[in-house]
This record gives structure tokens, sequence and C-alpha cells, in this order.
């Protein structure tokens, strides 16, 4: 390879550009040749930039400028990766670029094992909202209502009738006491209303 | 979810039975005049301790200040006349409001009507695209037919 191999990569064919991609793969910051993945990126075949975002995803690396061209689920994994090693820009700048499923999978898997990167001041927990689906809304916001109950209160427009259902449940049993009740009681069918006014007056007495 | 515009009505209502102004009732719950004032237009919420203690005042159930098991009445010609927008959005969306899509469509903002187009898209809603066709932009056309699909 030459020093003009970032200027050679329009001419060259895939095979040649999956041997570029290897070598990328194996570099430490993902630059062979001085050639990176924004540059390879609109060259070289989705199953390529797919092997190569894991790759370096594995390695702490977030290549962002490949997310444009690669696959849903390759982006996932690597937003996974991002989450779970606290990069949240390169977390959140997944979340365009993924499928709901995909979205959903790599916040619950991160959520099942490490629930407290969610309630890192430096993750705006607004910024993934429109990204998630209800089951995934649903599992966050029971993970932040004691963590981070400010951003929780920012959710209550995202919940549905069942989380609220259960949200009064907790109430009564005098679960999440830093919880925000005052604001999420407007959110309330009125059977769940009047279970939380009588759960503050049991409170009251 | 609660009509906070009703319950602020409710509460303007009580207090001028009691003769009450805004500042006489403030000075009673030790909040400001412009507490009071906000809670009766919808602008802010009364807490649950501010609602116990207004029923506590004016000798009425809890329930009755938050206006619950009232039948709201709608005005067909401004649905959301007297009624906090989001709660007459609300009604309509879990089918407590029924009137056809095209009333509520009509009468709603940009940001109301993206969200009636993503419950229709989503199948929550018991109408058809049809009956709104002549109310759509080219945005909105373009959204309804979108599909998100794996690559």
């Amino acid at each position: 390879m030459n020093l003009n191999a970032k200027k050679m990569l329009p001419f060259l064919d895939d095979d040649e550009l999956h041997a570029i991609v290897l070598q990328m793969k194996d570099a430490p910051d993902g630059v062979y040749e001085g050639v990176s993945p924004r540059d390879i990126a609109p060259f070289a075949e989705e199953e390529d930039l797919d092997l190569l975002l894991a790759a370096l995803a594995e390695k702490g690396v977030f290549a962002t400028d490949l997310y444009p061209f690669a696959s849903s689920e390759a982006i996932g994994k690597a937003a996974q990766a991002a989450l779970s090693a606290q990069a949240f820009e390169a977390f959140r700048k997944a979340l365009p670029f993924l499928d709901e499923d995909d979205a959903d999978a790599a916040i619950l898997a991160v959520l099942k094992d490490h629930d407290e990167i969610f309630a890192s001041p430096d993750l705006k927990i607004g910024s993934l909202l429109p990204f998630l689906s209800e089951t995934a809304t649903t599992a966050l916001f029971f993970s932040l209502v004691d963590a981070k109950p400010e951003e929780a209160k920012a959710m209550l427009p995202h919940l549905e009738e069942e989380d609220f259902h259960r949200l009064v449940e907790e109430a009564e049993e005098g679960k999440h006491p830093a919880f925000d009740w005052d604001a999420a009681y407007p959110f309330l069918d009125e059977e769940d209303v009047k279970r939380l006014f009588y759960a503050a007056l049991r409170q009251k007495k | 979810m609660l009509d906070m515009l009703a319950i602020g009505h409710k509460i303007a209502a009580l207090r001028k039975r009691e003769n009450l102004s805004q500042e006489a009732l403030a000075a009673r719950l030790y909040v400001t005049r412009q507490a009071v004032s906000n809670w009766e237009v919808a602008k802010s919420a009364p807490t649950i301790d501010n609602i116990l203690e207004l029923s506590s005042l004016f000798k009425v159930s809890f329930e009755e200040i938050l206006c619950l098991g009232e039948k709201p009445l709608y005005d067909k010609k401004d649905l959301f006349k007297d009624h906090e927008r989001a709660y007459v959005l609300a009604a309509f969306l879990e089918g407590s409001l029924k009137v056809p899509l095209r009333e509520i469509y009509d009468q709603a903002t940009g940001e109301e009507r993206r969200t009636l187009l993503k419950a229709l898209k989503e199948g929550r809603l018991a109408a058809s695209p049809s009956e709104i066709e002549d109310l759509l932009g080219d945005k909105e056309r373009e959204f309804l037919s979108q599909r998100r699909e794996k690559p």
C-alpha cells in the first residue's frame, strides 16, 4: 500500500477493500496507511463495515462515521458497547440509525447488567426517548425512578397506563419516596388518582 | 389523565363560592397569589398536599376538586374549549371522546396532528386515513406511507 491509499479507494474492487478492512480492524485506532473508517465507509461493502465497526467497538474505538453505512444490527451492537463503556456521545449518535428492535436490544442488555450506567449525569435521557419502544421506555423509567428522579419525571408523558398502575402500586407500598408524585398525578387515570391520594392521606395520619 | 383546566375552573368556582379572592386563598394555603392564578388557568398544577388542603378548606372531597367521575362536556365546534388540550387528545386516543377523526384533526395543532397520525399509523385508532385525506399535507402523507423495515 502506497501513501496515496486514500485516493485509490474509489478505484479498488471489493476484494481489495476487504483486505484493507482486515488491516484496519487489527490496527489499534482503526487507521491503516492513513485510511480511516470515515475514508473507507462510502466504498466498502456493508458486511465489511459491520465487521470493522464490531472489531473496533470491542477495542473501545467507536467509529461513528460508519453508522450511516453499516447495518442496524451491527450499529446496535456497537451502540451497546459504547453505552457499556459510557461513551455516551457515540451511543447517542447511533440511535437515529437503529431500528427500534436493535435500539431496544442495546438498551435492555445494558439495563439488565449495568443499570447504574443510566444514572450517570452525563447521559441525557431525554435525547434517547424518541428512539425507544414502549418496552424500553418502561424499563428505563423504573430503573431511574429512584436513581434519577428528575429525569424519570420528564419521562412521565411517555409512559403507558400499565406503567402508571405499577407506579401507584409501588407508591402504596411506600416505594420511591424521592419521586415527585405531584408531577405524576395529572397523568393518572381516575382509579389510580384515588389510590395515590388515599395513600397520601394514610401517610398524613 | 386529569383535565387540569377543568380542575382549575373547579378551584376558581369553589373559591368564589367562599367569597375568597385569589390572594386570600393563597394566604390560607401559604402559597403565592400567582400560584393560585396559575392553577385556575392550568398553567401549573397544585401539589397533592394543596389539593388535600383545598378539600379541607372548601369542605368537599378531593374527588370533587379533581372532577373525578364527572362526564366532560365537549363543544363540537371547539373540542378543546374549556379543557386542557393534552386531556382532549388523550381522551380521543383512548376512545372516551367519541368524535370522527376528521373533527379533532381539523382542530388540532401541528404537534397534536403528528400524535394523531402516529396513532393512526400504528393502528391504535379505529379510523382510516381516507377520512382526513383532503386535510393532509405532502409531509403528512409521506409520514403515513413510511414503513419501518429491517434492512
